[in-house]
């Protein structure tokens, strides 16, 4: 998905991504995007856990309105 | 496909070729200790935008498909699926199916939005937070070890989906 993000910013797209996955997203370096603690299946958050799951959700979309590159931001999210 | 979006592509999959897929063809096993995750150097830039005035489209790598209309990626592949598949942002829950076994996916059979929010989506943007959103998901199956695959089979549809809906901004959301 970084890899994917990278290559659209490079051509005018805006992306954003969140991941928890810190290891290797850090690595791929994408535009913007958000790490959590979240578990392989449930990258937005747990289920049934609406509030999570938005808070993730804006804080991963927020990050469209600034400049890139981003410092992966860390949401503390588990 | 941009020369910038991945640092040393040529030299990622010359390493690849010669070790995890050569032992692959060589051996029909994977072996993950032969894999490099790519690792880019270089940072792109991009501009900021008005989100609130921004076309959005979703991209999941959930493995998501309609069965109604579409095959299902082919999760039996070990050098993986590079196809797409779409369905409308509308689309009820009930009629979405995965086929994707590199992921739990306990979880999103119990409540979809843990990797595909089309309501909290439509929620944002009645709330002003997102100007319009994309009425196409694009989804595929993120089990995909070949970088070079993903730039040249992955990519491409997606820049059409983006082009023709005149999309500003790409939230990704892997599983």
């Amino acid at each position: 998905m970084g890899l994917i993000a990278r290559a659209l910013e490079t051509e005018g797209i805006r992306t954003t991504l969140t991941s928890w996955n810190a290891g290797i997203i850090r690595g791929v370096k994408p535009p913007r995007g958000t790490i959590t603690a979240l578990q392989r299946g449930m990258t937005l958050g747990h289920p049934h856990d609406e509030a999570q799951q938005k808070r993730v959700l804006i804080e991963t979309l927020k990050l469209l309105e600034q400049n890139a590159p981003l410092e992966l931001v860390r949401l503390d999210e588990k | 496909m941009s020369k910038q979006s991945t640092d040393n592509l040529d030299r990622w999959t010359e390493h690849f070729q010669k070790g995890w897929l050569k032992n692959f063809v060589d051996t029909k096993s994977i072996d993950w200790k032969l894999y490099k995750y790519v690792k880019n150097e270089h940072a792109v830039f991009g501009a900021g935008l008005d989100l609130s005035q921004a076309k959005l489209l979703l991209v999941s790598s959930s493995g998501a498909y309609l069965p109604s209309k579409d095959k299902p990626f082919n999760a039996a592949n070990l050098l993986g699926d590079y196809t797409i598949r779409t369905f409308p942002l509308s689309t009820p829950f009930s009629e979405i199916e995965y086929s994707h076994d590199h992921y739990d996916q306990t979880a999103v059979r119990t409540d979809t939005q843990v990797l595909l929010p089309l309501n909290h989506l439509r929620d944002l943007v009645d709330s002003k937070i997102i100007g319009s959103l994309s009425e196409t998901v694009v989804s595929f199956m993120g089990y995909q070890p070949w970088v070079g695959r993903v730039m040249k089979k992955t990519l491409p549809p997606i820049r059409k989906i983006i082009k023709q809906e005149a999309i500003d901004a790409v939230l990704l959301v892997p599983s």
